[in-house]
């Protein structure tokens, strides 16, 4: 084998680069960065004829002047300059769009960017009665020019035989672009009018305006959007909850089994209260990520996101926000961290910090445990009139609170924050289109991957330093040790617990749920983990459920878990999502504001809910 | 007249971009002065328009649309 061959997929968004990439690799992909929803860095590989390639599939953007940050990395790495930079790139044009799709290819040509031209979905343009002469696109361009249909997988063979007889050269310098628009478009169009020609009495109709009449109706546009969110919430926690008890079944075996067969010590420990905890504690997200990354994928390579945006557009202004704003709030449901990543494509820098700043209110998934148990506990498993579950309500209460605590705080940073120009809002209208089922698949599988191994990594961490601290204390170093372990009354949790209790206390909590707070920091739901181990070992006689056991005195009273449910619903307990937000915004300021104010806000609320219902 | 008193289903031919950044993205998708231009219909709201150029449909808020100088057809 000769060394490695590298090239880049180029195109506008939705020509089909993904459907490619995903053909001509298959296996062989990996997706670097975090989950984001629209930008991702993937590369991958792929041999022929002996010979193997490494590619990398760029974002889509329309031209070379970048405006939001997703299409900022989208350009610098067509016009990368360094010796990383791919030495030719295959261009992914959309055959039925010829002429928006010639445009970024005529300027990546004039940047000095090697390129092979593919017209992908063939298939469409012929059965659209669309004819383009392929030599005498080549002639005009001067560079080899493929018709494929990535999603049926006709022409890869050509394509991968170009690519292999493509010359090899040293990669070029890129210069600026010259040219004006109105030039560029000069020559497309008489290219085009060498090149692409409709066949006789076939006029080709956009199917998407029947659609659009039902989808961006005035009335049942929004009824078919909160159909779509409802589905996605009622999918999001009840379709997961059976793949999360399989995970929690599977973690308690497992548990069991280590403690069964391994010597006890602190090793056993280790594995068994700290490891595999904060295993399961990633693992438990994983059902619902994946879910709502199916709906997400599916919304948005059907086209109906863009429609969503629209919809929402004019509402979501009222609060400070923008229409873009509409897919994080959604993705929040499940997580923040998606959330944030998914917010790039806001391209206004303001409204994409405000929409950042107010994601973490909108209550995820880690908070849904911790409010189960803290409802069941006040309130009965009944039904009134029949229908309504009063825990039901309470929990939809909470999350309407949670979105209503987004939007308040967007409207006040808003007009709090100094304006900038008006946010230039132009969006593409793609044509609906059925997903391409394989592409879907893969792309849920990448970003569970890369959840698991980046969100993981933080999580795993935490759980394994907090087992640390509950297990052991001052004296397991000075000596005055007595017994064979530390208690956790002893422990260095418990010493920071009993530390925060004059300030927790006002709010009705002792030193364990100050305990079972801190150690939320590293996932919210560790909290119910937390709680259950410390009350147990209070009475360890006592074999009756966690539930029993905190509503007997002693346990966490009515007014008490009010007080929780309302600092959980406010406070920022999320060491990965304070990781993430200095990320985006490029330093500790915005996270450290964010977390102050939600803190306040819920120790704020917390106290008053406390100090009324005691 | 501008491109926001243009009426649904309605064409009209662009005269003018009162705007520098929105003419620049215009022109990205090959849409310039004496383009033909149609409004498909508004977002239940009233805003964003959706409108259709040279091939291509697009969303885009109603004080933008007021930024376009339109000579209406007929
Ligand atoms: N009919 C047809 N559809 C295709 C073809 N290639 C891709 N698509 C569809 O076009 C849409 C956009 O493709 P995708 O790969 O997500 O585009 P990207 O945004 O450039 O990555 C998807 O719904 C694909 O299933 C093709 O060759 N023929």
């Amino acid at each position: 084998m000769t060394k490695n061959r590298r090239f880049a997929l180029a195109g506008n968004p939705n020509s089909g680069k993904s459907t490619l990439f995903n053909e001509l690799t298959g296996l062989h992909q990996k997706t670097g960065n975090l989950p984001g929803v629209t930008i991702e860095k993937k590369s991958g590989r792929f041999s022929y004829k002996n010979q193997s390639y490494f590619i990398e599939d760029i974002p889509g953007v329309y031209s070379l002047n970048a405006r939001s940050a997703d299409e900022m990395v989208a350009t610098s790495l067509l016009l990368d300059n360094t010796a990383e930079a791919p030495e030719f790139y295959v261009f992914v044009a959309d055959a039925t769009h010829l002429r928006k799709s010639l445009f970024l290819l005529l300027q990546m040509q004039e940047a000095g960017c090697r390129l092979i031209l593919t017209l992908n979905m063939h298939d469409l343009a012929e059965k659209r009665g669309l004819q383009i002469d392929q030599a005498a696109l080549e002639e005009e361009l001067g560079i080899p020019v493929i018709p494929i249909s990535a999603s049926k997988k006709r022409g890869i063979e050509p394509l991968k035989e170009a690519i292999f007889n493509y010359p090899k050269s040293d990669v070029q310098t890129k210069v600026p672009v010259k040219s004006k628009p109105d030039q560029l478009f000069k020559r497309i169009d008489s290219i085009l009018n060498r090149c692409q020609k409709w066949e006789a009495g076939k006029v080709y109709k956009r199917s998407s305006e029947k659609w659009d009449r039902l989808l961006l109706h005035p009335f049942w546009g929004y009824v078919f959007f909160f159909i779509i969110l409802f589905l996605l919430f009622q999918a999001v926690f009840f379709l997961a909850d059976y793949p999360n008890q399989w995970i929690e079944q599977f973690f308690i075996i497992t548990g069991d089994w280590f403690q069964d067969i391994m010597p006890g010590g602190p090793l056993r420990d280790l594995l068994v209260n700290g490891v595999l905890p904060g295993l399961s504690g990633v693992l438990m997200f994983l059902p619902q990520i994946a879910i709502l990354f199916f709906f997400l994928i599916v919304l948005e390579d059907s086209g109906y996101m863009v429609r969503a945006t629209l919809l929402m557009d004019k509402v979501m202004r009222k609060a400070g926000l923008n229409g873009r704003s509409v897919i994080p709030m959604i993705s929040g449901v499940a997580c923040a961290i998606p959330a944030i990543l998914a917010t790039r494509t806001i391209s206004q820098p303001r409204d994409r910090l405000i929409t950042m700043f107010v994601l973490p209110f909108i209550s995820c998934s880690a908070r849904l445990p911790v409010f189960v148990l803290l409802v069941s506990l006040i309130l009965p498993d009944q039904r009134f009139l029949g229908i309504f579950n009063y825990q039901g309500l309470a929990l939809s209460a909470l999350y309407l609170t949670g979105f209503l605590a987004a939007f308040g705080t967007a409207w006040l940073l808003n007009r709090g924050m100094k304006k900038q120009n008006q946010d230039l809002f132009l969006m593409e209208i793609p044509e609906y289109r059925l997903p391409h089922w394989p592409v879907v698949l893969r792309q849920i599988g990448n970003r569970c991957k890369s959840f698991v191994s980046e969100a993981g990594k933080v999580i795993l961490g935490v759980s394994v330093i907090l087992w640390a601290l509950s297990n052991y204390g001052p004296s397991d170093f000075t000596g005055t040790h007595q017994g064979e372990t530390t208690s956790l009354e002893e422990s260095f949790a418990g010493i920071g617990g009993k530390a925060i209790e004059p300030l927790i206390r006002p709010l009705g909590y002792d030193w364990k749920i100050g305990i079972a707070i801190l150690s939320s920091f590293a996932a919210r739901e560790v909290f119910v983990g937390s709680i259950s181990t410390l009350y147990h070992l209070e009475n360890p006689e006592d074999q009756s459920s966690i539930l029993e056991i905190l509503g007997k005195p002693g346990g966490i009273s009515g007014a008490t878990a009010v007080s929780l449910l309302l600092f959980y619903l406010f406070a920022l307990q999320c060491a990965s999502t304070l990781v993430v937000m200095k990320r985006e915004t490029g330093g500790w300021k915005w996270p450290i504001i964010q977390f102050s104010f939600m803190g306040i806000m819920a120790y704020l609320s917390a106290l008053a809910a406390y100090q009324i219902l005691s | 007249m501008n491109l926001a008193d243009l009426s649904k289903g309605k064409s009209a031919v662009i005269a003018a971009i009162d705007e520098q950044s929105l003419a620049e993205r215009l022109q990205e998708f090959g849409i310039f002065s004496g383009s033909l231009i149609r409004l498909l219909g508004t977002a239940p709201s009233g805003c964003p328009l959706m409108l259709e150029a040279e091939g291509t449909q697009l969303g885009l808020r109603k004080e933008q649309a007021a930024l376009i100088k339109i000579s209406p057809l007929d």
